[in-house]
């Protein structure tokens, strides 16, 4: 590390925080919009005038948003899919995964199991019969259906797959020489050792769990029961203006509000926020290595 | 003699939750695809309506224009899969350039903000940020001595914001992927490079690149399932006639009928149209990278 | 053809509702119990499709006894609230037709309005369908052709309520037939104004005095003061950065939209007008909205429509409206609401919705589309089919009948919108235009006490507005003596409006071909408006012409031969 000092390397050193600090400025400022919007007075956010500080500051937004009783109740069903979904997924996609990233000599059918996952990932039945699939397991309008019909997420496990696949063969075949039986490989070995991939992969999953509405408004048949990014759809999606009757009007004014939708997309954004520097922990570089060394 | 503890079962065992999950939400389904060769009469059910035989494939390819729009799709989806390896693996690099740790950090998070806002929401910034006489992005270029461009407004160029916002949107997610990789590589290569008198540069070129190779080919294969999927999320909330020349994509365009007449048929045969290319062309660079490379992506 | 169909159907009707009315005359209460007896009789005579004209025990509002539930999905519009430890299966409404009707309603799913086509149409593919729901043109059509849905013929002619009838046929008996198929009535329609569709020309008024220009009398007057507007600095900031005529990417719409534009011109794109000959014809291709389009690009090549306007959706057009950036567009008599932000932040900006100004001396007829797009059905296989006409009776009479307790049923004492509970619902297309009056002729004598619930909250808010309360401008700006309502009604008194003369459901080539024939006819002109080619018009008609349009012109013309 000492050949750093050369002007070359400081120049190039510079010149990439530079451009990785204006790429990061480029993808902060609408947040910083949406952040300012939901800290502005809603006539001056109507009137298209807040940028990137808010016009009129006050908190009534979030006053709003967070003393809705939907809106709590959306939170905690967001909250219990992610405590459920994820543990979930990641327990099948880890129990997927290693199979399959075994060689053929040592697992003869991997390549038909592979294939019947990867397929899934490319053909479907198309929205009706999923919806009538999930309807006949009986799980419509529960929570459980938006848990189960995508507890394997298959683009994760084939990513896990080839993360296992790198694993050094030696620590494993050590391991199972010392008397150690697949399923202790598994647990003992070769998940501590993708500590950084699992990581990785769960903040996926968080991710897609907190993120997606549509299985909410479509499985779901109350509004009660929706988990918050369904809720949220239904409060910024665009409405269909041309079919409104005069007594919906006064109600527009309040649901076109878009100081409180600003907010509902900040308050939404704030746990993954939460989550995100504590899985980075495991992000750490070299992990694997060290244990192979030590 | 290298006969291992409990043969082949315990793979068998592991896997038969996922098998079974996915057989009853994923397989059962597709049953469904039988819809793309019927004309659905919900009172008999899926089965029980009546057969088109080819039907709705020729319904959908007789639309006027629907080369045109089967172009653009393709066009706008092989640059946005392009770019978004390239963008995320040179991030990942670059990150892996940086020293503090707190910069590490706070952009990798940062980068990974974007995906969080809807294209509802980003539409409308966007149509503010790139219009000619009052975004910011034209008065830059402007201020560059350029002339402005109508980004979302001109046919030539409307594919090309596309691709670019979109890539701005996702590579955050891309750069975590390849970032995680990069955990995997053996710092006794560097080690070895660095003894050898390699620069960081040179590291970077016969150490990481090749460290990260396989999760490329990897994320590229899998992209290709997406050669027929332009992002309509993206596209519906920011086209407008002007640009619908260059800008209308098979599903905005099936979006559209559905409008008028909820046709499953049509839907269907067209989901199923953009399997069967993908699975082409996923199942071709498959084998191909395993002839290549020997070695097998999933 | 109408008249027939009127005696045919209605009159017969009529006669059993006047029987109906007898009995109803006793209070509701008093009615409930009274006739709960007959009423379940009449409830089981109803389901086995009764024969017999006039039943005289067919209650429109008798009480089922025992009880009966019957199954119902809905959509619950965005913002509705409910009271303390209400629900939509326990308010004041659902104990109302617990009550007094027997019926008890399960959900079988509720979502936001904006979900509702969607998840219907699920249920509607996947054959999973609640004895009661609402449905658009389109999904109605589909339901009938694939019998999914039941005719309601005699069960509406039985237990329909004079006042049910009433409102059902005060347009003249259009939105009934736009129900019914082959002589038979599958959907109920859900009744409301098409004349709050029609266009009004809105333009600042506080800019016109400050650059001395007076009200647009003509399209030319238009033109001048939408040059005015991007020219003279109208907000008086010393940059150039106003806008003439306020337009949107889809061109047509509710807000920015330029329908009120081509009717100027006499041109009526997207509906089907009546053409010399007495057929029916589309307004796109006709030739006087070619001469619209070409007065647009005129405009748009003079700076007088935004440069972009090709990107910009009715809300950033909303925006610059608000923004003091836009002093003068076309839309809704709603669109007041949409321009209260502006007013609010800067109290000098005033606007004034106009009648549409005309291009000669024959005046402008504002376009209205159909004003029917949703409609009640009831399943196919439902046991009491005659429960939908009920609970609708028992919706009306408590909103709008003699013995309404708008207090109760309309808005609470919180101000909640319990109206909205109502699983069925309709307005007399001249509710909005009779409040407006209404509400008038309250402030001129000063006197609220003739008003009702609904047009009383108005009142109250121009009188508030009045008193210096600029939240609720925009109240005055709709039903002031000024309002937006008042040009509409102007419409309506003088007969200036061209209603939209195809009612009917959408025809094969109208499902098989308008994906492709919208884009057409918006990419056009689109083009022409940006500059391309006025003889571009030619090609777009011809293509028009040959991509289905024809066909479509030659269904609807057979339709209206079989009015």
């Amino acid at each position: 590390m000492n050949n750093d000092a050369s002007w070359e390397r400081r120049t190039f050193v510079a010149l990439n925080y530079a451009v990785m600090a204006l790429v990061a400025v480029a993808c902060l400022l609408p947040i910083v919009n949406v952040l300012a919007l939901s800290l502005s007075s809603s006539a001056a956010a109507g009137s298209g005038q807040v940028k990137l500080w808010p016009v009129g500051f006050n908190l009534k937004s979030y006053e709003f948003v967070l003393g809705k009783p939907e809106f709590g109740r959306a939170f905690t069903v967001s909250l219990l899919r992610v405590a459920v979904g994820v543990p979930l997924n990641m327990l099948l996609t880890i129990l997927v995964a290693y199979p399959l990233s075994k060689e053929r000599k040592d697992f003869r059918f991997r390549w038909a199991y592979a294939w019947y996952f990867v397929t899934t990932m490319l053909f479907s039945g198309g929205l009706i019969p999923w919806y009538m699939t999930i309807k006949m397991t009986g799980i419509i309008d529960s929570f459980w259906a938006l848990i189960l019909p995508g507890a394997v997420p298959v683009m994760n496990v084939i990513l896990l797959l080839n993360f296992f696949k790198s694993l050094p063969d030696e620590i494993e075949e050590a391991g199972l020489m010392d008397g150690a039986g697949r399923w202790q490989a598994l647990w003992r070995i070769a998940v501590p050792l993708s500590a950084p991939a699992i990581a990785t992969l769960t903040l996926f999953c968080i991710v897609n769990h907190w993120n997606s509405w549509f299985e909410g408004l479509i499985l779901m048949n109350r509004p009660e029961h929706y988990p918050l990014q369904s809720y949220l759809q239904t409060v910024i999606v665009n409405r269909d203006m041309s079919l409104m009757s005069a007594v919906d009007v006064t109600k527009w004014s309040m649901i076109s509000d878009r100081t409180s939708r600003a907010a509902q997309v900040i308050v939404a954004l704030l746990p993954v926020l939460f989550v995100y520097p504590f899985l980075q922990k495991y992000f750490a570089h070299g992990i694997v290595m060290g244990s192979v060394k030590g | 003699m290298r006969r291992k503890q409990g043969g082949e079962l315990p793979f068998h065992l592991m896997l038969i939750p996922g098998v079974v999950l996915v057989f009853i939400y994923s397989y059962i389904p597709m049953a469904g695809i039988v819809m793309a060769f019927k004309r659905l009469v919900p009172s008999k059910g899926m089965f029980g309506s009546p057969w088109v035989g080819w039907h709705n494939f020729e319904y959908m390819m007789h639309m006027p224009e629907i080369s045109g729009v089967i172009w653009n799709t393709a066009f706008i989806a092989v640059m946005k899969m392009t770019a978004g390896v390239l963008v995320p693996v040179t991030f990942a690099l670059m990150l892996n350039e940086a020293r503090s740790r707190l910069f590490k950090r706070s952009v990798q998070t940062i980068i990974y903000f974007p995906h969080f806002l809807s294209w509802i929401i980003l539409s409308g910034l966007l149509i503010d940020i790139l219009s000619p006489s009052t975004g910011i992005v034209n008065e830059l270029l402007r201020a560059l001595g350029l002339k402005e461009i109508y980004f979302l407004g001109d046919p030539r160029w409307f594919p090309y914001t596309m691709v670019l916002s979109d890539t701005w949107k996702e590579f955050g997610y891309g750069t975590i992927v390849y970032l995680a990789a990069l955990t995997g590589i053996n710092p006794a290569l560097y080690e070895a490079a660095a003894l050898d008198g390699a620069g960081r540069l040179r590291q970077t070129l016969y150490v990481t690149l090749p460290g990260l190779l396989p999760m490329i080919v990897l994320m590229s294969v899998l992209s290709l399932g997406n050669v027929l999927n332009a992002g309509f999320e993206q596209i519906f909330n920011l086209y407008s006639p002007q640009v619908y020349r260059t800008g209308d994509i098979i599903d905005t365009l099936v979006f559209r009928i559905g409008l008028e007449n909820a046709n499953y048929g049509v839907a269907t045969a067209v989901g199923l149209f953009k399997s069967v290319v993908s699975f082409g062309l996923i199942g071709a660079s498959y084998v191909l990278a395993y002839r290549w490379t020997n070695y097998r992506i999933f | 053809m109408k008249r027939q169909l009127f005696t045919a159907i209605l009159l017969p009707l009529a006669l059993v509702s006047a029987l109906a009315a007898c009995s109803g005359n006793n209070g509701n209460n008093g009615n409930a119990e009274d006739h709960g007896a007959s009423g379940s009789a009449s409830a089981s005579a109803g389901s086995a499709a009764a024969s017999g004209e006039a039943d005289a025990t067919a209650d429109p509002l008798g009480k089922y006894d025992p009880p009966i539930e019957v199954s119902a999905v809905r959509a619950i519009s965005e913002g509705t609230k409910f009271g303390e430890g209400e629900s939509i299966d326990n308010n004041v409404w659902s104990r109302a037709y617990a009550d007094q009707l027997g019926i008890k309603i399960n959900y079988l799913w509720t979502t936001p309005a904006a979900q509702y086509d969607q998840k219907l149409n699920i249920a509607i593919a996947s054959n999973d369908l609640p004895d009661i729901m609402s449905v658009n043109a389109a999904q109605l059509k589909r339901l009938v052709d694939d019998g999914q849905v039941m005719d309601l013929t005699d069960v509406y002619g039985k237990y329909g309520s004079e006042l049910t009838k009433k409102l059902l046929s005060e347009d003249g008996g259009n939105a009934l037939k736009s129900g019914t198929f082959n002589g038979k009535m599958y959907g109920i329609p859900k009744m409301s104004s098409g004349l709050g569709q029609a266009d009004v020309l809105w333009v600042r008024t506080d800019w016109l005095q400050k650059l001395g220009l007076s009200e647009p009398k003509s399209m030319d007057d238009v033109q001048k003061i939408a040059e005015a507007f991007v020219k003279q600095d109208p907000d008086g900031n010393g940059k150039p950065d106003t806008y003439g005529l306020g337009a949107t990417k889809d061109i047509f719409g509710f807000f920015g939209a330029l329908e009120g534009f081509f009717n100027g011109y006499h041109a009526y794109p997207n509906i089907w007008v009546k053409a010399g000959d007495g057929k029916l014809a589309y307004g796109s291709v006709q030739p006087e909205t070619k001469a619209a389009l070409q007065k647009l690009q005129e405009m748009y090549k003079g700076g007088l429509i935004d440069k972009e306007f090709g990107t910009k959706d009715a809300t950033k057009v909303k925006d610059a409206a608000n923004a003091s950036k836009l002093g003068l567009f076309y839309g809704y008599f709603w669109n007041a609401g949409w321009l209260l932000d502006g007013k609010k932040t800067n109290p000098a900006m005033e606007w004034k919705p106009i009648a549409l100004p005309s291009v000669d001396a024959q005046p402008a007829l504002a376009q209205v589309p159909f004003a029917i797009s949703t409609y009640y059905v009831v399943k196919k296989d439902a046991k009491n089919p005659e429960a939908a006409v009920k609970l609708l009776n028992f919706d009306l009479e408590k909103l709008w009948g003699k013995s309404a307790e708008p207090e109760v049923y309309n808005a609470d004492k919180s101000g909640n919108a319990v109206f909205e509970y109502a699983l069925l619902y309709g307005e007399a297309p001249r509710k909005n235009l009779d409040a407006h009056l209404n509400v008038v002729k309250a402030l001129e004598a000063n006197d609220p006490a003739a008003l009702n619930a609904e047009e009383k909250s108005y009142y109250d808010k121009i009188v508030s507005y009045r008193g210096g309360d600029v939240n609720f401008w925009d109240s005055e700006k709709m039903y002031g003596p000024e309002g937006s309502l008042a040009v509409i009604e102007g419409y309506a008194k003088d007969g200036a409006h061209t209603d939209d003369a195809f009612y009917g459901a959408p025809t094969q080539g109208m499902t098989d071909n308008n994906a492709t024939l919208s884009k057409l006819q918006l990419e056009a002109f689109t083009r022409i408006m940006m500059g391309g080619s006025i003889d571009e018009f030619e090609q777009f008609v011809s293509q028009w012409n040959s991509l289905g349009g024809k066909a479509i012109t030659e269904e609807v013309n057979a339709w209206q031969a079989s009015q």
